[in-house]
């Protein structure tokens, strides 16, 4: 798979805060890329200056075979993005907003059927029933959803999500994930930030921030392996106490240890958070 | 390009449907101050005023433009950036230009309608006022979008300072008062102090009630209104110009 997107010493500040602090990363093509990290890490950043809507100060970033800053205008062509809050209209409704939004990427071969797709999209979220309600009028999750709409109504290429699940229920966001998954089968390549570790675990692989740094990239397999369990081993005569890091390859080797008489054997092992906040603590 | 300014304007127009207060205030405000105008200065006439009312009357439709496009630009820009709508349209493929291009399509749209409003309204009011009607009268149409054009460039700079709507607010007195006092709504600009005259010629409102002026009672035609169609060409891209540069600056 190519390398879709390549961002190389990528810096950002912002007078004089640091707010990127010489990030390398790069992303394949059709895969869903999580961007993972505590507040203030630079998730946003990162993806704004993807999305277009910052400068770099310094370094190279490159999406789709487009330079960043120089050819924005063309990237912009390929691209949705979902900002962390709603950003709608809240005078008009939610088709009024779903039509304008679809109008302005025309000349993408969006001639004829608007209306089609935006009862396509509308029915996706859930808010056909409230197609021609103002959305000052709607709760926070509708907004999201709305908002989710908007930014895949005009079949993007390359998809940035700021945080699309929170406020939305549990039920809505497996919908989502549905959704997001055959948006990757149909190769749209899709960058997601979040500090939920649910949406982490559906991710292809993930990129750990901090402090304006990629801590590491990695496969959610692999990020949970780093993690220790630990095993307890009630036998007949007592219990066993073990404790080993990746799980997958190291309890194999102790199977032997554990054969015999053994009453119950009780397993726990780190969590996506458990190893998150470990890696996240760890390196100041 | 064209097909963006369309869709910004016509959202627009879309969000100006909904705005009932602006819709009531649009219908009543003007009727209201020209009535005020009509028993109080209308009484006035042989007083030190040296301007006569139906002169007084056009400077107010030109006020009433010039101020409502600038509320209206001031509030839907601000908005814009403080719920997040314009940073989303930044990630489209739109530019500055259709932007403010679309911001000013449907400004002057309304705007036009407003003036043609107030134009006949008042016809009717002041059954004294001297209008020509002569063939040029279609000229309106262009002072009419070249004062909203002007106010848009002063609500897109304001509204990059305005981090509310709360604080757009709070820059009506500097838009009002200066317009008030020296473009020659009550009285003639030459009457102003010297130094106070130059500052006139910064106020686009100065052109605009100038050239509808000369256009109404002077039976007058696009050659001798281009110096004023000009000012506010003038005025109207310095601050369009200024107001794009802070255009992208997000709250």
């Amino acid at each position: 798979m190519s390398r879709f997107i390549k961002v190389k010493d990528l810096r950002k500040t912002f007078g004089h805060i640091f707010a990127l602090n010489g990030v390398n990363l790069e992303v394949r093509e059709g895969e869903i890329f999580g961007i993972l990290g505590p507040n203030g890490a630079g998730k946003t950043t990162l993806v704004r200056i993807l999305s277009t809507l910052l400068k770099p100060s310094t370094g190279e970033v490159s999406v789709a075979g487009f330079n960043l800053p120089s050819e924005d205008y063309k990237l912009k062509k390929l691209i949705g993005y979902m900002p962390q809050a709603p950003s709608l209209y809240e005078d008009l409704s939610a088709r009024k907003n779903l039509e304008f939004f679809l109008n302005l990427h025309f000349d993408n071969g969006f001639r004829g059927n608007t209306q089609s797709k935006i009862d396509h999209i509308l029915e996706f979220v859930e808010l056909k029933d409230r197609q021609d309600d103002l959305i000052s009028t709607f709760s926070s999750g509708m907004k999201q959803r709305l908002s989710l709409a908007c930014t895949l109504i005009h079949k993007p290429k390359i998809l940035f999500l700021d945080e699309p699940t929170s406020g939305v229920d549990p039920k809505l966001k497996r919908a989502f994930w549905d959704y997001f998954r055959k948006l990757k089968q149909e190769g749209t390549t899709i960058i997601i930030t979040t500090h939920q570790l649910t949406d982490a675990e559906n991710c292809d692989r993930l990129a750990l921030m901090k402090n304006g740094k990629v801590l590491l990239v990695d496969t959610p397999y692999h990020l949970k392996n780093l993690g220790t369990s630990k095993i307890r081993i009630f036998r007949k005569d007592g219990v066993k106490e073990l404790e080993i890091s990746n799980f997958s390859e190291e309890f194999p080797k102790h199977l032997k240890e554990i054969n015999g008489d053994v009453i119950k054997l009780d397993i726990t092992s780190d969590t996506l958070e458990d190893i998150f906040l470990k890696l996240t603590h760890g390196e100041d | 390009m064209l097909r963006r300014i369309y869709y910004i304007a016509l959202r627009n127009l879309w969000q100006a449907r909904k705005d009932y207060g602006l819709i009531l205030e649009s219908i009543f405000f003007p009727i209201g101050t020209l009535v005020i105008v009509k028993f109080s200065f209308g009484q006035m006439k042989e007083s030190a005023y040296t301007l006569e009312t139906q002169e007084m009357i056009l400077g107010l439709i030109a006020l009433q433009i010039y101020f409502q496009t600038y509320l209206m630009g001031a509030l839907v820009l601000v908005r814009e950036r403080v719920q997040g709508t314009l940073e989303r349209m930044f990630t489209y493929p739109v530019r500055k230009a259709e932007i403010l291009g679309g911001y000013l399509l449907g400004f002057s749209l309304l705007g036009i309608i407003q003036a043609v409003y107030v134009l006949v309204f008042s016809y009717f009011l002041f059954s004294e006022i001297k209008v020509v009607f002569n063939s040029q009268l279609w000229l309106l149409i262009p002072i009419t979008i070249l004062l909203v054009f002007t106010s848009i460039g002063i609500s897109a700079l304001i509204s990059s300072f305005a981090k509310s709507e709360a604080q757009a607010l709070q820059f009506i007195p500097l838009i009002i008062i200066p317009a008030l006092l020296l473009s020659g709504i009550f009285y003639p600009v030459e009457l102003l102090a010297p130094w106070l005259q130059k500052g006139s010629y910064l106020i686009p409102l100065t052109y605009a009630i100038d050239s509808m002026r000369e256009l109404i009672f002077e039976n007058g035609d696009l050659y001798d209104i281009m110096p004023c169609l000009m000012g506010m060409a003038i005025l109207g891209t310095v601050t369009l110009v200024a107001g794009s540069f802070t255009l992208r600056k997000t709250s």
